[in-house]
């Protein structure tokens, strides 16, 4: 798993909105903390080493970036450890031990199951066998030695979630995908939106490279 | 908006626990009338000029103390239903204000499933019309389904999903329009025409929104009401005739107690049958906790070959409630359909969930945001033995054991969401989406502590007030006998006004 040194870089005009009337003071100061958070040489803070470097390529897999961020990605492993301190979104399968648990046990023992069936750890097999194992779990078919594959199941569900809102929050992603939700209005003039509809854009708004497909 | 802080040594009249859709309407109902009313809070007291559309940064107006979800089909809470703050969940809910249909309220009678209402439709609709008038309500000038019904303010814009929407159910010929919207479309007072920003769900930031914010709460403190944010209760104190005399409170990490003459729990059907449980209070009928229902929230969602840009304009405008009695039924009771615009985190949470798609085929979807519109509906639940909010063994906020919710579908409710699922697949398909899925979903927290006549089968009568302990009264969804599949703020609300008139009048 290679990790960028730098954040995704963000397209001018995007960056041009961000500085924009349109975005409140609040919310430009949390897109650019975001936008401006590389996680080089980040420290797991709740993981343990052995399950950090697992998620790092777990993620990977999961959700890889390149076809939205060509040249950079974002550190999901990093921003799910840190995650994992904070208070988490109000709800927890009853199923499933508490989040920090629940993460630690399904890593290793996705590592530990890497071993039995392949001979190496996760990270250390290529990408068609990591896939085998995410494909395993997703039909909730792999058990590990803490969690059965219904709670692998589960689990995976939580993981899906938590690696796509930390992708889809990113600026650089929202750039890239011409999403202008965050540019509903600032302090001084709350505009909204005046034209919508299907096949509708505001002048102002960004590009949507993506055609439909 | 605040007045002077009783003394904790005060015998207020009344305490009200919750500042959502079930206390607002109460506290100022009281206040209005010369009672001494407080409201604890939970949640803290927002600005609403800061509150983001940043999904991420919203979560702060969410109730993100951990719940265990359990059972068949385990209910996603916090952002989904569960709010915190002055304002209560009304802060984040997506301000969808259908009427009830008078025969969700008798379903029992119809079908012989479920249980009636102990009181019909015609009971609830003045404090219906009331509560749209107090607030604002904004709808079409001619409702298909009651023509009888006016709005005071004309519909908002359509964005892409309502366009389609409409588009598909013209094609199939089922009736829709525009839907009954709690917001305002035109200034009135310090409220603000709502300007389509589209972000509902993280706080409204003009106040167009009819939220309890703006609307009852200023009302309440105006009539004298103290609103007293940060304050968490989990004790309940009662004198040797077993009447209510202190409410116990945690209030930045310290215990503090506030006595009153009455008490009023409006913290929602899972945190009021969470506390009557941990108090041990109002259960000689063992129904506290019981009957937990939701609606059933089928989306589903498609692609199409226009920008839509579905995080703009109010999101969910159109409705149709030609589903709620669907001739080929094979299900009690029915359910409302809605277009559904969404915002970036919550559409891909549900596709990374819902649809279970991963590796390269979920990063390829996500790029699709700007071209996607869904449908969602909500349908009505049948009461069942099995679906209950029951203390886990862990521990929680001031010592209170986290709640433990379980839900599983029946097959009524199976049996709806596949004719959900089969009827909006119809409609999307007729509008011309490609790519189209359904998502298993429930939403809405209903039943818990059902109101009735009967003090062996019911928590509290039909005025809200407990059956064992006279000046205890709940006032949320947590009473409603049935879910029915209209959503459920406008009810609390106008139950809201009714117990409020119930606790005057004794």
């Amino acid at each position: 798993m290679s990790q960028t040194s730098l954040p995704p870089a963000i397209d001018p005009d995007y960056l041009a909105l961000l500085d924009s009337d349109r975005i409140s003071g609040r919310t430009r100061q949390v897109m650019e903390e975001r936008a401006q958070t590389s996680d080089a040489g980040y420290k797991p803070r709740h993981l343990s080493q052995i399950a950090y470097d697992v998620l790092g390529a777990l993620s990977a897999r999961v959700l890889p970036q390149a076809a939205i961020l060509p040249d950079a990605t974002i550190n999901i492993a990093a921003r799910i450890d840190s995650r994992l301190g904070s208070a988490g979104d109000g709800w927890r399968f009853a199923s499933l031990p508490p989040d920090i648990e629940a993460y630690e046990l399904a890593l290793t023992g996705i590592d530990t199951a890497a071993r039995q069936r392949h001979g190496a750890g996760f990270t250390g097999l290529d990408a068609e066998l990591q896939d085998s194992l995410v494909h395993t779990m997703a039909e909730g078919a792999l058990s590990t030695e803490s969690l059965d594959a219904t709670q692998m199941r589960a689990w995976f569900a939580d993981l899906r979630a938590d690696c796509v809102q930390i992708f889809i929050s990113h600026p650089a992603v929202q750039a890239q995908l011409g999403i202008d939700a965050v540019f509903n209005g600032g302090d001084g003039v709350f505009q909204g939106f005046s034209a919508m509809g299907e096949g509708v854009s505001e002048a102002w708004e960004p590009e949507v490279k993506e055609r439909a497909r | 908006m605040n007045r002077r802080r009783f003394d904790d040594h005060d015998v207020v009249d009344v305490v009200v626990v919750g500042t959502g859709a079930g206390g607002a309407p109460l506290l100022a109902e009281l206040a209005r009338s010369g009672l001494k009313v407080v409201a604890l809070e939970a949640g803290p007291r927002f600005d609403p000029r800061q509150h983001t559309p940043d999904e991420a940064t919203a979560s702060e107006i969410y109730w993100l103390e951990e719940r265990l979800s359990g059972g068949a089909n385990p209910m996603a809470f916090g952002g989904n239903n569960s709010g915190t703050g002055v304002g209560g969940s009304m802060l984040h809910f997506g301000a969808f204000m259908p009427r009830i249909d008078a025969r969700d309220m008798r379903l029992h009678t119809e079908t012989g499933k479920g249980v009636d209402w102990p009181f019909g439709y015609e009971t609830l609709l003045p404090y219906i019309e009331r509560v749209e008038r107090e607030i604002g309500v904004s709808g079409p000038e001619n409702y298909p389904w009651d023509p009888e019904r006016r709005y005071a303010y004309p519909p908002p814009q359509r964005n892409g999903a309502a366009q389609a929407m409409a588009r598909g159910c013209n094609a199939l010929g089922i009736r829709n329009a525009d839907g009954p919207t709690a917001l305002i479309t035109r200034d009135w007072g310090n409220r603000k025409a709502c300007v389509g920003c589209g972000a509902c769900h993280q706080g409204c930031r003009n106040g167009a929104k009819s939220g309890t914010d703006v609307t009852y709460l200023p009302l309440a403190v105006s009539a004298g009401a103290e609103i007293r944010p940060n304050c968490f209760v989990h004790g309940i104190e009662r004198d040797s005739a077993g009447r209510v005399t202190t409410v116990v409170y945690r209030e930045n990490g310290e215990d503090r107690k506030q006595r009153c003459a009455a008490l009023v729990l409006a913290a929602g059907a899972v945190e009021t049958a969470r506390l009557l449980l941990h108090t041990g209070l109002a259960n000689r009928s063992g129904q506290v906790g019981r009957n937990y229902m939701a609606h059933i929230s089928t989306q589903v969602w498609g692609r199409f070959d226009e920008v839509i840009r579905p995080n703009k304009g109010y999101p969910s405008l159109t409705i149709t409630e030609d589903m709620m009695r669907p001739k080929d039924a094979d299900f009690a009771g029915g359910y409302l359909i809605q277009s559904l615009g969404m915002m970036p985190l919550t559409w891909a949470t549900g596709v990374a969930r819902g649809r279970g798609l991963w590796g390269e085929a979920l990063t390829n979807y996500l790029r699709g945001y700007n071209y996607m519109a869904g449908l969602g509906a909500h349908g009505d639940c049948l009461p069942n033995d099995n679906n209950l909010v029951t203390l886990s063994d862990e521990i929680g906020r001031a010592g209170v054991p986290k709640p433990k919710i379980t839900f599983s579908y029946g097959p009524n409710e199976q049996a709806m969401h596949e004719h959900m699922a089969r009827t909006m697949t119809a409609i999307w398909e007729a509008a011309g989406a490609r790519d189209i899925w359904a998502m298993d979903r429930a939403a809405h927290m209903i039943g818990t502590c059902r109101m009735g006549t009967d003090p062996d089968d019911s928590v509290v009568d039909p005025f809200g007030r407990s059956h064992d302990i006279d000046n205890l009264w709940i006032s949320d969804h947590s009473i409603f006998p049935s879910a029915t599949a209209a959503n459920p703020a406008l009810a609390i609300m106008a139950l809201s006004l009714r117990t409020a008139q119930a606790i005057k009048a004794k």
